[in-house]
């Protein structure tokens, strides 16, 4: 699987950051800027000093925001979003995202995304048992995933991925119905106190629970 | 410094919040908990950041024996803190002052506050008590949160000087009443829960507070700050939620 990484001082010195896409933008004026960005996973996953973007989908209920669905993987581990690397267009894989960008005043502006899920994804379930069984869709990302500017870095050993959070308020088409019962959301307490949940879900829950404006 | 044990006592006990029926809220210093329900502390953060560094003050300016330099400058909120900082507002004088004579304490820096503390003990806890009871029945908890997070950047800045000779610049909290806040670009803040489960509400204040606060730092108060430059801070995000948030908001500056 091919995945969109940076080398790290692009995201610290603006400078970089400039040189390397602005030119590219301008010399090339096509939509595959990061054709040039692109290597196989496994050699790029555990390297420290680049930095792989990925996007986390997370999928708030209907009418209630803040509520997230909960997707329970074959392993018995749970999550609250689904992480995907950014690929390059023409070699999507399952586990990534081909994020159409526009180009504005130094940044990058999502237009579209495709997600492929991975096997673990899709055939994951709700907490009201409901299969996922979506392999594949596209959303309208609306200018709302801004590169470089990413929410947190993550990963277990290195730090070395940006993750950019991508708030989905549901129905998104292709998912079974069943998906959007209110059973399957969770408030981000009742998430933090889920067993099993993964790490970059905890992470997220921590950063977003916002408990500053709740106090009552 | 006020020695009532009562007061002390009671006042100095962490803050604590309790989650029940989909709300968190402030429980009282005697009150228990409903079974079942996560309880939480309460914690406040400041980070100091430049353009591609985060600023690291020396244990000679904490005093905790935990580490040589901290970026991360965390204090526990205690009931005497969430009274204080809501008695003070922001409307109040009480951050230009100074009051450099004062005895040295970040454990319980409420302790000195003019005003409440020269009353007779039965009257600073009925003071305290309607102060708290205020923050109950109060709607603006993020107010709340700023004013007790301004509280202890001025405990902080206060101890700066009295230990390093830096001259206290009042202008800071001046700008800060009338910027606050609007002014995203010199102070972002955020809640978030910690790796060990506590509430923290966290500040990162930037360039311009920086040079107020500590004039010619990287000059005058070499013995007592260090500049970490980002590559560096981002060695040491394993165990920091904080910092890994400032990083994500420094990474390029937003």
């Amino acid at each position: 699987m091919l995945v969109a990484a940076f080398p790290t001082h692009i995201f610290i010195d603006p400078v970089a950051w400039y040189k390397l896409f602005c030119k590219r933008f301008c010399d090339s004026n096509r939509y595959d800027y990061f054709s040039d960005s692109v290597y196989p996973h496994e050699l790029i996953e555990n390297h420290r000093d680049y930095i792989q973007p990925i996007v986390f989908l997370v999928f708030h209920e209907y009418g209630r925001i803040g509520f997230y669905h909960i997707f329970e993987l074959p392993d018995g581990t749970r999550s609250c979003g689904i992480p995907l690397h950014f690929s390059p267009a023409d070699v999507p894989s399952p586990g990534t995202a081909t994020i159409y960008f526009t180009f504005q005043s130094d940044c990058f502006y999502s237009a579209k995304m495709s997600v492929y899920l991975s096997e673990e994804y899709a055939n994951s379930k709700s907490l009201n048992g409901t299969c996922l069984n979506t392999h594949q869709f596209t959303l309208d990302t609306c200018g709302r995933i801004i590169l470089p500017y990413y929410d947190f870095l993550w990963d277990e050993k290195w730090n070395n991925h940006a993750v950019f959070v991508f708030n989905i308020y549901l129905p998104v088409p292709g998912f079974p119905d069943a998906v959007y019962d209110s059973k399957n959301f969770l408030d981000p307490v009742a998430i933090m106190r889920l067993s099993r949940l993964n790490e970059l879900s905890r992470l997220f829950i921590q950063r977003n629970c916002n408990w500053h404006v709740h106090i009552r | 410094m006020y020695r009532d044990p009562t007061i002390l006592s009671v006042y100095s006990k962490p803050l604590r919040c309790v989650y029940e029926n989909k709300k968190l809220r402030f429980l009282f210093y005697d009150e228990t908990p409903p079974d079942n329900c996560p309880v939480y502390s309460m914690w406040v953060e400041l980070f100091f950041a430049l353009n591609n560094s985060f600023l690291a003050f020396s244990d000679k300016i904490l005093q905790l024996n935990k580490q040589p330099y901290y970026i991360n400058i965390s204090f526990p909120i205690t009931y005497g803190d969430l009274a204080v900082a809501a008695y003070i507002g922001l409307g109040t004088s009480y951050f230009l002052e100074a009051r450099l004579d004062q005895p040295l304490s970040l454990d319980y820096p409420w302790l000195h506050e003019r005003g409440i503390f020269d009353f007779p003990p039965e009257r600073v806890d009925k003071i305290l008590h309607s102060r708290l009871l205020n923050v109950y029945t109060g709607k603006d908890s993020v107010l709340l949160t700023t004013n007790c997070l301004l509280y202890f950047l001025k405990q902080f800045y206060r101890r700066f000087c009295i230990l390093t000779g830096c001259p206290y610049n009042q202008e800071v909290f001046r700008d800060f009443r009338r910027f606050l806040p609007k002014d995203l670009t010199q102070f972002s803040s955020m809640g978030y829960v910690d790796l060990k489960g506590r509430l923290v509400y966290t500040a990162l204040f930037a360039d311009k507070i920086i040079k107020k606060l500590f004039p010619n730092f990287w000059h005058d108060y070499l013995d007592y700050i260090l500049e970490v430059p980002l590559s560096e801070a981002l060695l040491n995000l394993k165990d920091d939620l904080g910092l890994r948030l400032w990083v994500a908001h420094c990474m390029l500056r937003k």
